[in-house]
């Protein structure tokens, strides 16, 4: 009650100062005419009695502040007056204001939106009950021509989960893209999932309607079901509940549709569109190309798990065939289980790092620049500073108003910031869908919003001391005689501000060089040869199902005649057709093969190369080279000779100096499960950059779509990419091949439209990712460094114009009062840059594996920072030297 | 102002306005008039603590304030008893008078 009644009482003295000020002061005018009256009564003449009362009285003033004091809320009125009076300074000085403000805006602006992102893709636990337990299962191997890591097999599969106590499940998946037809739709394109029913435990996300797989469902031979996606569910079905048990057609075989998932469930990206049943057939197990995944028990680590299933790999050997102990072995095959997290955001997460530490950097120079500008305030306020001591104003009081300043600096510029965070996020995730993994995932939200007020009041306190502590050597004395007209003044200041600048040269120096090795990466890697010629390509899929098209000869019979359309078409130079396109994600699996001419020990595993499939006219309309012999032609399709073309790598690793064309190879190793007949080498190709741009070629052998019984390529060949090297435009190309598809079969989707050199481009998407956000982090920086020696130079020789004054009255040409004030800018911006360079290289760990085609002390690039660097810095000290050189020695003589 | 040596000693402003507004409602200046009048002088209550103490008092709750006219047509704030302010006055003059027992007492015996 009482505590109710004070609470009011001091909310009514902040809200209704106005009221409570007058009453206070008729009360007392009340008072002293009452005193008045009584002396007057007493027969004093009205003056005096006036007088009189009043000198009783006391100091009215007084009384008055002792009563404010008395209300409590002194402190607050103070600081909506000093809040004012910061504003109205501010106001003063527009120029001043909107540099601070803007160098604010893109300091915090740029961390909000990188940390935001930051925040979305590294630090939220993904959206699956107890996230940390998901991992990723695969295999490390021994290297060397083997790829490093090497994913599942169902043999390994079949063993770990009939043997393993760590996981509490686990699963093996598979995508493609498949047809989906019937339900009186026109034919889709869709992203198919296949993955055993043990999926949904690992994950356990349950369906939004219906349910997940049953065991029987999972057999060979049991009933054929599928799950959809919620956003093909809204689309194809309309969003309609009684969906479930309807059927659908995917790659031609009928499925009933058993449950449908929530929105959120993106697995293994956002792309997929519906899962079927893997159902893993004990009698026909697999190589190893296949992603697992698993939940851990609760307290087993990835590394416990991981010796335990390297434990049971050898059982593996008991299994299948195919794969031998002394393979294994000879392979160096180890499991590897590692956070799941890790593999969604691996690739992006040591730039998001370094991207954070840069915008950090950033946020550095801007809060020096802004403290540096703060400071030649308080420098120009010294003598306001003094007189205001000389008058009584406490220390604190003077902090707290210096405080002030600074937090409407702040204030204005958060808020700034977070507009530009904001539209730059909405700008990232519109442009960026296939640069960084989890998109959904980056927003501006209440945690980054926490972030960004924490880093913005450490810089206020920041910015907001240091010219106080400045001023605190203020003598009032000495300052008021006008002490402040000696040159020596300031030079502890002026020391303190030039170590800013330093500092913040070297922080630009450390941001160009990021950005400048990236920017050379990027440089190196578009110019590397991908093997093909990407421009004046057209790309796009055909797909057959099994129904319409059931065998190798029917498969085979439709893509001759579509290409023969295709090059039937004005504009059109060539066309083929390839199972797998370059760089365009899928990657590609790469078997033993061997060489019927060369023995290998049975433990020796031979070069792997991957497995392709090309029709005639491919090799011609991607420009890859023929370097020897012949290339495909359609009669090798028909008269079944079994013919291959091998590339230049294969060439080198596998026949060494023996002769190629003529000999005879196979992929699959001799005596096991998939062993291929031998197929007579006709030709060598180029060798082309299939899985990503900085990675070597592997070596490939490029198989005719039917070759000879037992080397069957119907597998590949049912779902085909073509590619067109024509002179039209792509979207009239591209309504011509929907016409033509039309003409031939009107139930098939024309799917992945797009150009060979947008495949290109994606590839090198990342780099540009990370390219494009070094660059303007060290943009920024430059540029802030840049004013900030500008501003110290400007202010230096503002301060000296005296001393430059007499100079020039003693004979110095404008010339040498130049040249003092170039070389200091020069020797400031020179002493930053050595100190920057050395701290690039001495980070050169973090850079590494940023980089592509160049070390991280790449000469070219520390060459080009320390030009454009001395340049900006001599750039900077160009206008205050010219000002300098200007002055009229007369007036330089009288300036204050 | 405030050297005469008739200032009442500090603490005991708060009892002394307790008690006068005990007999009635009344103004600040009123209460300076009051405490001299019935003090025969002794006791002179200066303005820059009887306006902090009013406020004070106010806050606690013991007294109460608002604006009325006075008897020759002029407004004035006029303070008033609560009823807590009752209860506070007899503690606050049981403890005043034990308080000053105590002092004669240590200068009797002393």
């Amino acid at each position: 009650m009482r505590g109710t009644k004070r609470i009011t009482m001091w909310l009514r003295a902040l809200a209704s100062r106005r009221t409570l000020e007058r009453e206070l002061d008729e009360e007392m005018r009340f008072h002293i005419e009452m005193e008045a009256a009584k002396h007057a009564k007493r027969g004093l003449p009205a003056d005096e009695a006036r007088r009189r009362a009043t000198l009783a009285f006391g100091s009215v003033e007084g009384h008055k502040e002792s009563m404010r004091e008395g209300r409590g809320v002194r402190g607050i009125e103070r600081a909506g007056f000093d809040l004012r009076f910061a504003a109205r300074q501010l106001r003063k000085t527009p120029g001043f204001t909107i540099a601070a403000v803007l160098t604010l805006a893109l300091g915090i602006g740029g961390n909000a939106a990188v940390f935001s992102v930051v925040n979305g893709v590294l630090l939220r636990p993904l959206a699956y009950p107890d996230p940390d337990r998901i991992v990723t299962i695969g295999h490390h191997t021994r290297g060397g021509d083997l790829p490093k890591q090497i994913p599942n097999s169902s043999a390994t599969h079949t063993v770990y989960s009939e043997g393993s106590r760590s996981f509490e499940a686990m699963a093996l998946y598979s995508t493609w893209q498949g047809s989906l037809t019937g339900n009186d739709a026109p034919p889709d394109w869709v992203d198919v999932v296949s993955a055993t029913r043990s999926l949904f435990d690992v994950l356990r996300i349950p369906p939004a309607l219906g349910r997940t797989f049953s065991v029987e469902e999972d057999r060979p031979g049991g009933p054929r079901v599928v799950i959809l996606s919620h956003a093909l569910w809204r689309q194809r079905f309309g969003g309609d509940p009684s969906v479930i048990g309807r059927t659908v057609t995917v790659d031609g075989t009928t499925c009933e549709i058993i449950g449908v998932m929530p929105a959120r469930f993106a697995f293994p990206a956002e792309a997929a569109q519906l899962w079927v049943p893997m159902r893993i057939d004990r009698n026909d197990l697999s190589g190893f190309y296949l992603p697992g995944i698993g939940r851990l028990r609760a307290g087993v680590t990835p590394e416990q798990a991981s010796r335990e299933l390297t434990a049971l790999l050898p059982r593996v050997a008991t299994l299948v065939d195919f794969i031998s102990i002394a393979t294994l072995r000879d392979a160096g095959l180890t499991t590897d289980v590692h956070p799941y997290l890790d593999d969604v955001v691996g690739r992006v997460r040591p730039v998001l790092w370094t991207l954070w530490a840069m915008i950090g950097l950033v946020l550095l120079i801007a809060c020096v620049n802004v403290a540096s500008l703060l400071l030649v305030r308080a420098e120009a306020r010294r003598r306001e500073v003094a007189l205001r001591i000389a008058l009584g104003a406490g220390r604190g009081h003077l902090l707290a108003q210096s405080l002030a300043e600074s937090a409407m600096l702040l204030l204005s510029g958060t808020a700034v910031g977070v507009l530009f965070a904001w539209s730059a996020v909405a700008l990232l995730r519109r442009l960026a869908p296939s640069l960084l993994p989890r998109l959904g995932d980056i927003r501006l939200d209440a945690t980054v919003l926490a972030g960004t007020t924490l880093v913005a009041a450490v810089v206020a306190v920041v910015c907001g001391v240091v010219p106080v502590a400045h001023n605190r050597s203020v003598a009032p004395s000495s300052m008021l005689r006008g002490g402040d007209r000696a040159a020596t003044i300031g030079r502890r200041s002026g020391q303190l501000r030039q170590l800013l600048v330093v500092a913040q040269v070297t922080m630009a120096t450390v941001l160009l060089v990021g950005s400048g090795l990236v920017l050379r990466s990027f440089q190196k890697l578009r110019a590397v040869d991908p093997g093909f010629r990407a421009d004046g390509v057209i790309t796009f899929r055909i797909a057959l199902p099994q129904s319409g098209y059931p065998t190798s000869e029917d498969v085979a019979r439709f893509h001759y005649a579509m290409l023969d359309r295709m090059r039937a078409l004005p504009g059109v130079f060539a066309a083929g057709a390839t199972g797998r396109l370059p760089l365009s994600g899928d990657n590609g699996e790469a078997d033993p093969l061997r060489l019927e001419s060369r023995a290998f020990p049975p433990n020796v595993l031979p070069p792997l190369a991957e497995m392709r499939v090309a029709t005639p006219g491919y090799f011609e309309a991607m420009g890859i080279p023929k370097l020897a012999g012949r290339l495909l032609e359609r009669s090798d399709t028909e008269r079944h000779t079994g013919v291959v073309l091998v590339t230049e790598t294969v060439v080198r690793k596998l026949m060494e100096s023996r002769p190629a064309v003529g000999a005879r190879v196979a992929h699959g190793l001799a005596g096991v499960k998939g062993e291929k007949p031998w197929s007579e080498v006709v030709g060598v190709v180029g060798d082309v950059r299939g899985v990503a741009l900085d990675k070597e070629p592997v070596g490939a052998v490029y198989y005719a779509m039917i070759n000879k019984p037992g080397v069957d390529m119907d597998w590949l060949a049912r779902s085909m990419v073509y590619a067109v090297r024509t002179s039209m435009p792509p979207a009239s190309l591209i309504a011509a091949a929907r016409n033509q598809l039309a003409q031939l079969d009107p139930t098939l989707p024309l799917a992945e439209t797009r150009t060979l050199s947008s495949v290109v481009a994606a590839a090198q998407s990342g780099m540009r990712f990370s390219m494009i956000g070094f660059a303007v982090a060290a943009v920024i920086g430059l540029f802030m460094g840049a004013i900030g020696l500008y501003g110290v130079l400007s202010y230096v020789t503002a301060q000296r114009t005296r001393e430059i004054g007499v100079r020039m009255a003693l004979g110095a040409t404008p010339t040498s009062v130049r040249a003092v004030v170039l070389r200091r800018g020069v020797a400031v911006a020179g002493i930053g840059l050595s100190v920057g360079l050395a701290l690039a290289v001495s980070l050169r760990a973090v850079a590494t594996p940023l980089l592509y085609g160049i070390t991280p002390t790449d000469p070219v690039t520390l060459l080009a920072v320390s030009a454009v660097l001395l340049a900006a810095g001599a750039l900077a000290a160009w206008l205050p030297a010219r000002r300098a050189s200007k002055l009229d020695p007369v007036r330089a003589l009288r300036w204050e | 102002m405030g050297e005469s040596s008739n200032e009442p000693l500090r603490g005991t402003i708060d009892l002394l306005v307790l008690r006068t507004l005990s007999l009635a409602p009344m103004h600040g200046w009123g209460i300076t008039q009051r405490i001299q009048q019935v003090s025969d002088g002794v006791l002179e209550v200066n303005q820059g603590s009887l306006y902090p103490a009013l406020q004070r008092l106010e806050q606690k709750e013991w007294i109460d304030s608002e604006w009325r006219v006075t008897d020759n047509n002029r407004r004035a704030k006029y303070y008033r008893l609560t009823p807590v302010g009752k209860r506070a006055l007899a503690s606050e003059t049981q403890s005043w008078r034990r308080h000053v027992l105590a002092v004669e007492q240590l200068l009797r015996t002393t």
